[in-house]
């Protein structure tokens, strides 16, 4: 019998270049199965994902350990221009690193949810202009009257300049700048520190000047108990998270984790 | 070296990675890359892809300048040795 399929071997040998051609299509067919399986991946979240986070667009990247396990190394997630109504980011990225993916809940119902991960992280871009219409937004929808509100970026400040009728700003507040009142105006200028704890966001301002009065430390310092936080980040869900740090840049305000 | 770092987050939340160079900061994210002040050299800035994720590295050209054998910031962390 041995003799047999020795003798059948030298007889029907495979010739070099047909052994050649036959493993790169094989190659060629792990490599592109595999490479399927993670895009479907990517696909099934970012599918997942649409039906709870509404944004423009959800963009998927994922990177495996190993052909063989599927076992992710790295997940990282970027939603595109958040609904202004609910969290006014341009950007907004997670990244997972060794995310334990409940795959069932993922493709039998649709479902992400991350059982668990070894590091986290989170970061949102929210442009000058973002900020800039989200507040002429709030202003109308409050009947916020001014004759002039400009706000800009100078890292590591935010710069306001402002013209506002005395009688826009509420009593008991106007009770406390009211001797820098000049022709029933508050003109003049604010410069801002951000700081962000427990996604709230907090302005420190560091310079206040009214009617080109220079405002007293102890004056802004009440000015700042009263107006704050200024904001409070909604969490966009699925996701669970703390924003702690804030940065002003050229063009963006940069929240993290 | 620290605004560098962060401008650096900031451009992965925008692109889903990090700048291949750190001229590509400019100018959405700072006006210029600016020169350590102790060597008046530009900082260095590499890449590496370990274990699936991706980390970048901000270093002094000159570390000795600042008593150290190594100075730089990864993945946002201040190192010196």
């Amino acid at each position: 019998m041995a003799c047999l399929f020795k003798n059948k071997f030298i007889k029907h040998r495979f010739p070099a270049h047909l052994m050649i051609v036959l493993s790169s299509v094989i190659f060629l067919f792990f490599t592109a199965s595999d490479l399927y399986s993670q895009e479907s991946l990517d696909s099934e979240i970012a599918k997942a994902l649409r039906k709870i986070v509404k944004c423009e667009k959800i963009e998927i990247k994922t990177k495996t350990e190993d052909n063989k396990s599927g076992k992710l190394r790295s997940l990282l997630i970027r939603l595109v221009a958040m609904p202004k109504h609910i969290l006014p980011a341009d950007y907004v990225t997670l990244q997972y690193t060794n995310p334990n993916l409940d795959l069932t809940a993922l493709r039998k119902s649709n479902n992400f949810k991350i059982k668990s991960y070894s590091n986290f992280k989170i970061g949102m871009l929210v442009s000058e202009q973002t900020i800039k219409n989200e507040f002429d937004k709030r202003a109308k929808r409050l009947n916020f009257r001014y004759n002039k509100f400009l706000i800009k970026f100078t890292p590591p400040y935010i710069e306001l300049e402002f013209d506002i009728p005395a009688d826009a700003i509420p009593l008991k507040d106007r009770k406390l700048v009211e001797k820098f009142i000049r022709n029933k105006r508050l003109e003049g200028y604010a410069a801002l520190r951000l700081e962000v704890h427990d996604n709230k966001i907090i302005a420190s301002p560091v310079k206040v000047i009214l009617n080109h009065f220079l405002l007293p430390m102890t004056l802004v310092s009440e000015l700042k108990k009263r107006v704050n936080p200024i904001y409070h980040i909604p969490r966009i869900r699925p996701f669970d998270y703390d924003l702690v740090k804030v940065d002003i840049m050229k063009q963006h305000i940069f929240f993290s984790n | 070296m620290q605004n560098l770092s962060r401008a650096v987050e900031a451009y992965f939340i925008k692109n889903m990675e990090y700048p291949q160079k750190l001229e590509l900061l400019m100018p959405e994210f700072i006006d210029r890359v600016g020169y350590d002040p102790l060597s008046g050299k530009t900082y260095q800035y590499s890449l590496d892809e370990t274990k699936g994720t991706t980390r970048y590295r901000i270093s002094v050209p000159d570390p000795k300048l600042y008593n150290a054998k190594e100075f730089y910031i990864e993945d946002g962390m201040l190192v010196q040795k």
